[in-house]
């Protein structure tokens, strides 16, 4: 015999003040009375009623220690060959990689039928072993051993890549020697052959074969200063037969346009979608939205039938230049260079610094205002900004330019090399070109704004950067990345399962941020202009919003092997599923011990206190 | 032991009352049956030559021809005699320190009343303690006299009320203060008092531990008065069945003075002395407010 918990052993030493509270209360002591005779006929009476009178005090003892020895029992889990079994420790992991939402004939996911599969083996299991539940994406509950709550809890998880399967069994492995990781997947699982052969891994298959045809990929593209977004997609027909689609395409949940989509099994097919609103009339595409791209009719596998994308607005954003009396003469001219190529909306606004504080609050996301030579009295709420030489400490005379960051977004392609300056501030900030004194200028964008500074203003007695394409390739930069992308904290697009994580600063600070899909929500505290958790994105569009302002962001699957929903190997095998426990091993023994317990103390308290028997 | 002054005025308020008529030696306040000079008039008698002459009812007189003296009830006291259970069952929860507080409160009136108290011992004989005391100022003499008392033995009435008590015979009021545990039975003696024509009035002395016992376990019980023990495991049902049969036994006692006419007061130890007079007060019978 042995015990899962042997140190309960130790409950048994509550014998000794069990044994010396009993024969202490059991010591006769003296009493006077004043008459004996009342006493003498009452006791006489209790004498006649039983003969279990003397054993009343050692039966009192002997319940007390069957007690004791029942409780001990119940804490320390002895394991009786043939009787109990040791209790096990079961981490079921539920593969929630996309293809789990495939449908089955039933009308059931394959994640259902993974659900269905992981409460049944719960059912087998025996009263004390307890189990744990994770997903591929790392998301775990606690070992439990309350398995009918479990069992009600259980839940489909959230979608999520299955990149790091492995890592995932060796998570829920780690938790003990003695746990055994039951996945639930549709696929075998890669590079665990170690596990499954020494039967610390079992693997339930879920799911039937299915036939399909989806997205395998797609993104979206738009030149600088094009009025249009083109759509490139590739479609597959996983399946053994030619399949017939139609391609819908759709802004807004509304339909623009169709066409038909032939698809021989295996062979992927480029497909490309132009967005231009002169194609379009009056479909209002130039103010950008969200844009799907369906195939028609959908199949068992629908997260990847429709592909999502963010639309920005293709109109330009529009230049408001704030000046200390008259605007820089070669500023204007690149804007007017800009303004050509349509990259900004129309002639720039021009304003003294005076008047910029009546305009401040007209001016939002869509705007770039630029601060040419003037210190900024206040920064607009919204939008995108670029300072020019505003005056101020700090300045440092012929700084030599020693390195810019070509990843940053207003840098790219820009050559600062041989820059002469003959004076310039020291920023302080993201250097977005450097001295060796420190930055002469830098960058910084959030959720709803974008801004650039120079340390120097770019007229010719100050830099030769207006006479070089430095500053107009920068300034076209700076245009298209300010107009849109540089004012979002989220990117546009996410693959299926990613969590939705802002890649900038979020446009407030503190408070709280609103995740949106479908009918689903999902409110996560912000600290500081970040999120507390990022939720992993399932298939379609998702919105973010906080404080009146909105963000959208597309996802989408993209992956052929997820897609793929046909027969697989079946992988190495491993042990099968432990055997259905025997019904006494289900039977909540603790709780059967301590009712027994309550039970005999109050026998005792009957028995002894009270007389009865 | 000692009583202060406001309380021996309460006491002093109060008078010992006796169901029947008892006669006394002095001239006092309490009415006898015998002829005397108090304003109480009693009845017609012929004049006989030697008859005090301003006794005779002339109105009588002119009316049937006849010569009437007018007698009146005489004014005496009566002998109160406080008989008290000095038995070792008394020792039990306080019981003899109450009655004997009692006995000296309850003597006191007697004595600022103007009767003639004695104190009386009692256990299987009677044994006089203090006889014919009169008048408030002997009071110092009875208190020292109780607080000298000491228990012994066992109690025996019938033993002990047998033979007459000395002196007293048809004139005394008898305060009986007792627990009344008599194994021979408390009745046979009580009986014996009532034969020999005293007034008897009954106070039992109870504790509050012997009406509902605290204790349960495993006990040696040991009898006060005899010394025997008994080993007992006393359950709650025991101690019921205890409780219930003592409450019995002082319906027994209680029932047995109804039956004979006798004035019976249940008294609690553990009580303040005032509070176990009130309680005789109340019971009826024994005392009553002057």
């Amino acid at each position: 015999m042995s015990f899962d918990n042997p140190n309960g052993l130790w409950l048994l030493s509550l014998a000794v003040p069990i044994l010396v509270f009993h024969f202490y209360k059991g010591r006769i002591r003296k009493m006077a009375v004043p008459m004996l005779l009342f006493w003498e006929q009452v006791i006489v009476e209790e004498e006649r009623k039983t003969a279990l009178k003397r054993l009343r005090h050692w039966a009192s003892l002997l319940v007390a220690l069957l007690a004791l020895v029942i409780l001990t029992s119940a804490v320390s889990a002895p394991n009786v060959k043939g009787l109990t079994r040791p209790r096990a420790r079961f981490a079921l992991i539920l593969d929630n990689t996309p293809s789990m939402a495939a449908q089955e004939p039933d009308g059931r996911t394959r994640a259902q039928v993974a659900l269905d599969r992981a409460r049944e083996f719960l059912g087998t299991l025996a009263y004390g072993d307890q189990v744990s539940v994770l997903d591929l994406s790392g998301a775990r509950a606690p070992f439990t051993s309350d398995l009918e709550a479990l069992r009600k809890q259980l839940a489909a998880p959230r979608p999520g890549p299955r990149a790091a399967e492995r890592d995932r069994i060796a998570d829920a492995l780690a938790a003990g020697e003695d746990v055994v990781a039951i996945l639930f997947s549709d696929q075998p699982p890669r590079g665990v052959e170690d596990w499954l052969s020494n039967g610390r891994l079992r693997v339930v298959r879920v799911g039937t074969p299915r036939e399909n045809v989806g997205w395998i990929s797609g993104q979206s593209s738009r030149r600088p200063g094009e009025k249009r977004v083109t759509l490139t997609l590739r479609a597959e027909s996983f399946s053994e037969t030619k399949a017939e689609r139609e391609e819908v395409l759709l802004l807004n949940g509304k339909t623009l346009a169709r066409r038909k989509l032939e698809l021989e099994p295996g062979v992927p097919v480029a497909r490309e979608w132009v967005l231009d609103p002169a194609t379009y009339p009056g479909a209002r595409l130039e103010e950008g939205g969200l844009v799907e791209v369906a195939l028609e009719p959908a199949d068992a596998f629908p997260v990847d039938d429709v592909a999502s994308f963010v639309v920005p607005p293709l109109l330009p954003p529009s230049v408001l230049v704030v000046h200390p009396g008259a605007p820089s003469e070669r500023l204007m001219h690149a804007l007017e260079t800009l303004r050509a190529g349509g990259l900004i909306a129309q002639n720039p606004g021009v304003v003294p610094v005076e008047r910029y504080g009546s305009l401040r609050t007209r001016l939002g996301e869509g705007w770039i205002v630029i601060f040419d030579r003037v210190a900024p009295p206040a920064l607009p709420e919204r939008g995108a900004t670029l300072i020019i030489g505003a005056p101020g400490p700090g300045g440092v005379d012929k700084p030599s330019v020693v390195d810019w960051d070509h990843e940053a977004p207003p840098n790219h392609r820009v050559d600062y090399a041989g820059l002469h300056l003959r004076r310039s501030r020291i920023l302080n900030g993201e250097p977005l070109l450097r001295s060796i004194e420190g930055p002469l200028a830098t960058w910084s964008a959030r959720g709803g704004r974008a801004s650039v500074e120079l340390g120097f203003p770019i007229e010719l007695e100050d830099t030769d950067i207006a006479a070089r394409p430095t500053f107009l390739l920068m300034l076209i930069n700076f245009v298209e990345w300010a107009g849109y992308r540089g004012l979002r904290a989220f990117r546009m697009q996410y693959e299926m399962g990613e969590p939705i994580r802002a890649e900038r600063p979020l446009w407030v600070d503190d408070g709280e941020l609103t995740f949106a899909q479908g009918d689903r929500a999902e409110r996560a505290a912000v600290r500081q202009g970040t999120t507390s958790t990022s939720p992993p994105a399932g298939p379609g569009f998702i919105r973010m919003s906080a404080a009146g302002r909105t963000e959208w962001a597309a996802v989408n699957l993209f992956d052929a092997s997820e897609s793929d929903l046909r027969e697989r190997p079946a992988g190495p095998a491993g042990e099968p599923l432990p055997p259905p426990a025997p019904w006494h091993a289900k039977i909540p023994y603790a709780l059967l011990a301590v009712a027994a317990v309550l039970t005999l103390l109050v026998l005792e308290w009957l028995l002894y206190h009270r007389g009865l028997i | 032991m000692a009583f202060d002054a406001g309380f021996l005025k309460t006491l002093e308020a109060l008078n010992l009352l006796a169901r029947r008529t008892l006669t006394g030696d002095d001239r006092a306040e309490r009415l006898t049956p015998r002829k005397g000079a108090s304003l109480e008039f009693a009845d017609y008698r012929r004049y006989t030559p030697g008859d005090e002459i301003r006794y005779i009812d002339w109105n009588v007189y002119a009316r049937h021809g006849n010569l009437f003296v007018k007698e009146f009830t005489a004014e005496e006291n009566i002998h109160v005699s406080v008989l008290l259970d000095t038995s070792r069952s008394m020792e039990f929860g306080g019981k003899f320190q109450a009655a004997k507080e009692l006995a000296a409160a309850l003597g006191y009136i007697g004595l600022a009343n103007y009767d003639t108290l004695s104190l009386f011992t009692f256990g299987s004989e009677v044994r006089p303690v203090k006889k014919f005391l009169r008048g408030k100022g002997r009071v110092f003499e009875l208190l020292s006299a109780v607080d000298a008392v000491q228990t012994e033995g066992v109690t025996d009435m019938r033993r002990a009320f047998g033979p007459a008590l000395p002196r007293l015979r048809g004139r005394s009021l008898i305060l009986l203060v007792t627990d009344f545990y008599d194994l021979a039975g408390y009745s046979e003696g009580i009986r014996e008092l009532l034969a020999q024509r005293f007034g008897v009035h009954l106070i039992h002395m109870v504790a509050r531990e012997e009406m509902t016992p605290q204790a349960r376990g495993r006990f040696s019980l040991l009898d006060l008065e005899t010394g025997r023990t008994k080993d007992a495991t006393l359950l709650p049902r025991t101690v019921e069945a205890y409780s219930r049969r003592f409450r019995q036994f002082c319906s027994e006692v209680e029932e047995f003075g109804r039956a004979h006419e006798l004035a019976y007061a249940r008294i609690l130890a553990d009580e303040p002395l005032e509070r176990r007079v009130i309680e005789i007060l109340r019971a009826g019978g024994i005392l009553e407010h002057r």
